[in-house]
């Protein structure tokens, strides 16, 4: 309230009515408020490790193991990059977390658009008592499902398919095709769009599949964006499930292939770092061009327009 | 173009909640009928039974002579303005338009013919890029209306297609929703709470309460002749006055005045009286005694609001205040007397049970004191 008035004390002689729309792009966008004070030293402490990162990849073993860390390095090391990608099939681990990390992607909107739209929207028998049963899956840790879930892949790579089982891509892609957190969060959207709409596009003649593909999920992108956006830094930056069921160095994943350059008794730090930037490049690609769409899907739920 | 028929339908909803019970209805091909009720009487139920969106729990449902209840929304050839419109707002007009006859694999070069002559009659042709979200409320509207008649279907149902627009968009819309009847002549089923609209633009009314069809016939009929005090009541505006009254020696008596020859064996009756129907009895001549409450100018008449003498409120409608129908140079103060009389072929009986209308007009033949009362206006 107080910077309130002060802002609007110069212009008094304007009209009263006509301050709250002039003023807001003005003191939301251009004026630097208190709040800054606290914003910017927090920002400055949540880059920290990025730049500690960069720099870190740029520098000599010695330089990396100094204490206290060196900032700036003297010589920036360019070549760090260079040894890190022929050091390990760099590019082959980095195919495999975009096929990986792609495919899930597609499966999971597809997927969990269909399920989502399911609960959402269709009357069928339990389908309260499966919409609980799947939410509850939600609580359950993945350390508790994760040998379980080895052994039923391990399963399927006997029995089913081989691309399924063991040391195969397919064991990274099977168990994410579809989540329950996707279908939660996109049928919490589908219930937000107006059911009119939907039975407009029945009478007009279109299936409840069409419904769901031409006019539901073209009202959802903002949610589907964001869901795929989740998925791929999700998949992208997974570990353990890679690190448990992939050994060999072909099917390896990023994460999983980084860990190439810890050894037991020495880590090239500077190659993990220069390994670990390039890694990361994709991602801040998806999340920036996703972005605008994260915080409109935050502050736009449940008010359609 | 075809006729449509409600054939015993029900609908209950879960938790044993009857949203439509037995309903029976004709509606002739090219007739304009009008569903009206109060809220929650099962107008709109009807109405989306017809469309396919909610399914009969019994009774059968055709369209041209055919029966449709194993129909899906799509197949029965049937248009349906929202309420809200539910406009795609991801399309250009142009696509809202277009997007039924596309869904039913009709050649582009119709479908351009057939949206550019709708959005002409309809004066949306301008309009034709820009998305919903731009258009204003009327405009919405209009597409809305677009959208549902460019696939010339056999019936168009509305459902309170006006309730969103202010008061006086809505009695231009109105208008042009008769010249669009009376030019395409398509079957049309109208919900409204709004008994203005039910008035003005039915051929027929059908008025519902409680999930059941309480009278079907014209305005005219509706008006005149109502079939029960719920009718009566609805049906007006200002609605007609419904007071209990005692029945005294085979009259009825409101505060102390004999209004009109009653049934015998009845100890109380409703008596309906419409407010243009009350007039000020003569100077000397007796009348319903009531003091005046306030009164509302209208410019071409005055409502009088008045308290009737020695009436004894008996329920949530009946506080023994009625509203008269008065000449615009009638300027009465509050507190003011006033003797009300009525002609009484304009009066109405109903059971106080049941509010079945009850014989009135050979009955009251034999009331002269009334008749002669009623010559003055």
């Amino acid at each position: 309230m107080t910077t309130d008035t002060a802002l609007l004390a110069p212009r008094a002689p304007e009209p009263a009515e006509d301050q709250p729309a002039t003023d807001k792009p003005t003191r939301t966008l251009h004026r630097p408020s208190a709040w800054h004070l606290a914003l910017i030293p927090i920002a400055c402490l949540l880059l920290l490790p990025l730049v500690w990162m960069l720099m870190t990849s740029l520098e000599t073993p010695v330089e990396t193991h100094q204490f206290p860390p060196v900032l700036w390095p003297h010589n920036p090391r360019w070549s760090n990059y260079q040894r890190a990608v022929n050091a390990a099939p760099f590019f082959r681990f980095m195919l495999n977390s975009a096929f990986v990390a792609i495919v899930t992607v597609v499966t999971n909107l597809a997927l969990c658009s269909i399920a989502g739209y399911a609960f959402a929207r269709l009357r069928f028998f339990g389908k309260g008592l499966l919409f609980g049963v799947l939410m509850a899956t939600l609580m359950v840790p993945f350390q508790v499902t994760m040998i379980p879930e080895f052994l039923i892949v391990k399963w399927f790579g006997v029995h089913v398919w081989t691309q399924l089982g063991i040391d195969h891509l397919g064991a990274l892609i099977a168990p994410n095709l579809v989540t329950a957190l996707g279908i939660f969060f996109l049928r919490q959207f589908f219930l937000t769009i107006p059911v009119e709409l939907e039975e407009a596009a029945r009478i007009d003649g279109t299936s409840r599949l069409g419904v769901l593909f031409k006019i539901v999920m073209p009202l959802s992108l903002p949610a589907l964006s964001t869901l795929a956006a989740l998925t791929f830094l999700d998949s992208w930056n997974s570990f353990l499930w890679p690190l448990i069921v992939v050994t060999a160095q072909d099917q390896m994943t990023l994460p999983v292939g980084l860990t190439t350059f810890q050894g037991a008794h020495n880590t090239q730090w500077g190659l993990l770092m220069a390994a670990n930037v390039l890694s990361l490049l994709p991602m801040l690609v998806v999340f920036f061009a996703a972005q605008r769409y994260f915080v409109r899907s935050v502050a736009s739920t449940g008010l359609k327009g | 173009m075809a006729e449509v028929e409600f054939r015993a339908v029900t609908k209950r909803f879960a938790g044993d909640v009857v949203a439509v019970k037995s309903m029976d209805l004709h509606v002739d091909d090219g007739e304009f009928v009008i569903l009206v009720g109060p809220s929650g009487c099962g107008k709109t139920t009807a109405l989306r039974m017809l469309a396919g969106l909610d399914k009969p729990t019994s009774g059968e449902l055709c369209i041209g002579g055919e029966v449709i209840n194993a129909q899906g929304p799509g197949e029965r050839d049937i248009a349906m303005v929202f309420q809200n419109y539910a406009l795609y707002p991801h399309m250009s007009v142009y696509k809202n338009l277009a997007y039924g006859l596309r869904q039913r694999k009709m050649a582009k070069p119709e479908v351009d013919r057939r949206v550019r002559a709708m959005s002409e009659t309809l004066g949306i042709i301008e309009l034709l890029d820009r998305k919903p979200g731009q258009l204003s409320g009327g405009q919405r509207q209009r597409v809305a209306m677009g959208r549902a008649l460019v696939r010339e279907p056999q019936v168009f149902l509305l459902d309170e297609p006006l309730s969103n627009l202010d008061a006086k968009l809505r009695g231009q819309v109105r208008a042009e929703l008769k010249r669009l009847h009376q030019r395409l002549g398509i079957t049309s089923i109208y919900v409204t709470h709004d008994q203005v609209e039910a008035m003005t633009l039915g051929d027929r009314i059908c008025v519902m309460n409680h999930g059941e069809l309480q009278q079907v016939g014209t305005p005219q009929q509706v008006y005149d002749s109502p079939a029960n005090a719920f009718v009566a009541g609805f049906i007006g505006n200002p609605a007609m006055n419904l007071l209990r009254a005692k029945v005294v020696d085979g009259f009825a008596v409101l505060g102390n005045h004999q209004v009109v020859r009653a049934p015998r064996g009845h100890g109380e009756v409703v008596v309906g009286i419409r407010p243009e129907a009350f007039r000020l009895a003569p100077p000397h001549e007796a009348g319903i005694q009531a003091h005046v409450d306030f009164h509302e100018p209208l410019g071409s008449h005055v409502l009088v609001h008045a308290l009737i003498d020695d009436v004894v409120p008996s329920g949530a409608n009946d506080s023994g205040s009625v509203i008269m129908q008065a000449s615009p140079d009638l300027h009465p103060e509050p507190g003011e007397r006033l003797t009300l009389t009525a002609a009484p072929e304009r009066i109405f009986l109903f059971d106080a049970e049941s509010g079945e209308v009850r014989e009135v007009r050979e009955a009251s033949a034999a009331a002269p004191s009334l008749d002669e009362r009623a010559t003055r206006a």
